[in-house]
């Protein structure tokens, strides 16, 4: 796989800023929030509306 | 991770999370406020999982930046037909959660993303794609879907307007805000 920023100061630059940026945990525990939701839907036997994408 | 071209594959709802950090950054570079990319990934989860995915291509993170950058778009439309309010100022903005970052990292970032998300948004979209969620120019090319030399130039373009931006506005650790300690506004 390439990678692109390895060899642009830039990219390198603001590839090394972006990794030091976690999400928050109020977003984490969100985003848990609706991975549960599709775990208790499955368990339920409930099949989403609609087709696939 | 990659499905292989025409070799289609459920999308595992279990595994989203794991690309949760990567996402936030490309929302926060997108949005260039960090609230606003809080939402926005909030919203890009909730669409994804909503019902099951069919993905043809993409590895996952490829295809949820694709859905991030079309939920930023469908909100700025939607936000573009109702009355605006006041820019909140960026020296507003709550410090980052994360502890072990330090002052100067939170101001440079905050200062990066807001250059970033300032591009024209087909040079933002490919510097997004590359340098803040690291997918390879193949990964880009598909999530873009542009060719892979498209991505490319967009990318050496937005990098070079994203370094003007940043040494215009002397946002080097030499220029950082002090906190003030126990001030209400401003105090990081």
């Amino acid at each position: 796989m390439d990678d692109p920023t390895s060899t642009d100061p830039i990219g390198a630059m603001i590839a090394a800023t972006a990794a030091t940026i976690a999400a928050p945990a109020a977003l984490r525990a969100g985003v848990q929030r609706e991975q549960d939701g599709v775990r208790r839907r499955r368990r339920r036997g409930r099949l989403f509306g609609g087709g696939l994408v | 991770m990659l499905g292989g071209v025409g070799q289609p594959r459920t999308l595992d709802p279990a595994a989203l999370g794991d690309h949760l950090d990567r996402l936030f950054r490309a929302a926060w570079a997108l949005c260039g406020r960090r609230e606003d990319a809080e939402d926005l990934v909030q919203d890009t989860y909730a669409r994804v999982l909503a019902r099951p995915r069919l993905l043809r291509r993409d590895d996952d993170l490829a295809y949820l930046l694709r859905v991030l950058r079309n939920t930023h778009v469908s909100r700025i439309r939607a936000a573009a037909a109702r009355p605006r309010t006041a820019e909140w100022a960026a020296e507003h903005d709550p410090p980052a959660s994360r502890s072990d970052v330090t002052p100067e990292g939170r101001l440079e970032a905050s200062a990066l993303f807001r250059a970033i998300s300032q591009l024209p948004d087909d040079f933002r979209d490919a510097l997004v794609a590359i340098d803040v969620a690291g997918l390879s120019y193949g990964e880009a090319a598909r999530a873009l879907e542009v060719p892979e030399a498209t991505i490319t130039t967009r990318l050496h373009r937005a990098r070079k307007r994203v370094a003007d931006d940043l040494r215009g506005a002397d946002v080097t650790p030499s220029a950082r805000v002090t906190p003030v300690p126990g001030g209400k506004d401003g105090a990081r």
